[in-house]
């Protein structure tokens, strides 16, 4: 294709977006509208998948020994942790330890100056390579002689790893639905402009112009109309964004487990996913739509 | 040259649009096709510029069978056949000027062509001073002489014009026919469908007439009526009105009924670019 035919096929978009703005507002809207949700989605999996991540970064598990265990008991249980392919780390905390850990946290230590250390047990806290693998590891672990109770603290990762997996599902559904929805209202959109272009287009056919030529301003019409959208809802979804991280952060570390993923990463990410399928139902929809009205 | 060998054409409906129709042009003719509506004179353009195509037979061009051509083909096909209709069909949102540049930049003709060859064809059809007007503003045979300009900007082999007159007062369908026949002079062949008697018969041209889809009539040099029947049918439906005969005598007498070719003079440098 020539440049000059280039040239033409965008100024044939351009002016036939300006021609029918009606109904170019009502495709831009309802693409922004789809993105918008998409993103929404997007942007709760992504702070999700962030405080997994933290949270698999934390020593998830720790083992209680029975109070009084010996020796022998702890070393090997200590070994065997040593020896464990899933095991990333392993600390050994003694009584005396776990009591000072254990008044540090409380506000009144006098409290627990007589208190009898003999009666605190010993603990490991285990990390391992893989979080999800901790149920097994668990249940290896509880049968070890000495071994008292096996402390999962995976609650919260479970549930946010199946958070991710039901955002998952419902940003595809909202993804399906929506884009079929765009789909149809592009396609609308382009037989509008290729109806109240049918005198031209037939001019167009008789003085020798391929379907290509006829058909590639509809599709950057498309296109456009998807970029638009995809710009639109970027904003959007940034302001709000924005503001709900400087609702919920104030006074939260951006290093804490449950600490939100900042607005400028976010941003990065959801333009060019939006970039991606603002344009390419915009322009698959005109497609579609300018295939089945054009003949030549 | 194109060539009808043995051509039927009947549409979904049913209609018998033409009927084992046989005939061949050669490059450089003006031919007029004649017949009442409905007989089979738009189908016969449509066959040439593949709206159609035969359900029986074969349409040559050069050699080439275009019943058979492709789909993909057809524009590079009608790249060479200019258009011209009785309703102009002429975009009235843009300019004379971007009317027949539209025509370049769809086959891809550079910029520099464009500006050009443009104020060439207009000041040939005689209406380089309204290149910045809209159709709207110009007269019914202005703009039949934009959709000239238009279907003659390419330097097609063959014109095809569906009723050009049909819209126009004797007078602009005098300078219409001057004009294509200046063109035909320049080797473009011409073919042109019409109900306008006095107009065939004064050009003196080949006239094909069609009939119920059939091919009645191929006169090298012919008048719209022949036949003594159909003389007498014409004399006795018009009173008192002269016979194509006598029309055509006159014609030849007088030189203000001459064809009067209206062309702007092109400038010396138009001519050597």
């Amino acid at each position: 294709m020539r440049m000059t035919t280039i040239g033409n096929s965008i100024k044939e978009s351009i002016f036939s977006i300006i021609r029918h703005p009606m109904v170019t507002i009502a495709s831009i809207t309802t693409i922004s509208l789809m993105l918008v949700l998409i993103g929404s989605f997007m942007a709760f999996s992504i702070n999700a998948q962030q405080i997994l991540e933290r949270a698999g970064q934390q020593p998830p598990i720790e083992i209680t020994m029975e109070i009084g265990v010996d020796e022998e008991q702890l070393d090997s249980v200590e070994e065997m942790l040593k020896q464990h392919e899933d095991v990333l780390e392993s600390i050994r905390y003694t009584p005396q330890q776990n009591f000072e850990h254990f008044k540090e946290n409380m506000d009144a230590k006098d409290l627990f100056e007589d208190f009898p250390v003999e009666n605190i047990p010993y603990t490991f806290m285990v990390r391992l390579s893989d979080p999800d693998k901790g149920e097994s590891f668990s249940a290896q672990i509880r049968g070890l002689p000495g071994v008292r109770k096996v402390t999962l603290e995976q609650s919260v990762m479970r549930f946010l790893s199946q958070a991710i997996v039901w955002v998952q599902y419902a940003s595809l559904i909202a993804f399906i639905v929506l884009s079929i929805i765009s789909f149809f209202i592009i396609s609308n959109m382009v037989r509008v402009a290729v109806f109240s272009r049918g005198e031209e287009i037939n001019i167009m056919k008789y003085v020798g112009a391929t379907n290509w030529y006829i058909r590639v301003p509809y599709i950057l019409e498309g296109a456009l109309v998807g970029l638009a959208g995809a710009l639109l809802a970027w904003g959007v979804t940034l302001f709000a964004y924005e503001r709900l991280y400087a609702t919920l952060m104030s006074g939260v570390k951006p290093t804490d487990i449950l600490a939100m993923v900042e607005p400028g990463a976010v941003s990065g990410q959801l333009l060019w996913i939006y970039l991606l399928i603002g344009i390419g139902i915009g322009s698959l929809g005109s497609a579609v739509s300018v295939r089945r009205h054009i003949f030549v | 040259m194109i060539e009808f060998r043995n051509v039927s054409m009947t549409y979904q409906t049913g209609t018998i649009a033409l009927k084992d129709v046989s005939f061949t042009i050669q490059d450089g003719e003006f031919v007029f096709i004649i017949g009442r509506s409905g007989a089979g004179k738009s189908t016969l353009i449509k066959l040439l510029t593949c709206e159609e195509h035969p359900t029986d037979g074969q349409v040559m061009i050069d050699q080439y069978d275009i019943s058979e051509i492709k789909r993909s083909l057809v524009p590079y096909l009608r790249r060479n056949i200019g258009m011209v209709f009785q309703d102009f069909r002429l975009i009235y949102t843009k300019t004379v000027y971007e009317n027949v540049a539209f025509a370049m930049e769809i086959i891809g003709a550079s910029r520099r062509l464009i500006r050009r060859r443009v104020p060439i064809v207009l000041s040939i059809v005689g209406l380089r001073d309204k290149a910045n007007a809209r159709p709207g503003e110009l007269s019914g045979g202005e703009q039949q002489r934009v959709a000239i300009a238009r279907a003659m900007v390419n330097n097609p082999m063959l014109i095809l014009a569906d009723e050009p007159t049909g819209n126009l007062d004797p007078a602009n369908s005098e300078t219409l026919m001057a004009l294509l026949e200046e063109i035909n002079h320049a080797g473009t062949t011409i073919l042109i469908c019409t109900h306008d008697r006095d107009l065939v018969d004064r050009m003196q041209k080949r006239v094909i007439e069609i009939d119920g889809g059939c091919l009645v009539r191929d006169d090298s040099i012919g008048l719209y009526v022949r036949s003594c029947v159909e003389k007498e049918a014409l004399q006795t439906t018009e009173e008192g009105a002269l016979t194509a005969e006598d029309t055509l005598e006159d014609s030849r007498q007088d030189d203000s009924k001459k064809p009067k070719i209206v062309s702007q003079p092109v400038t010396e440098s138009e001519v050597q670019s």
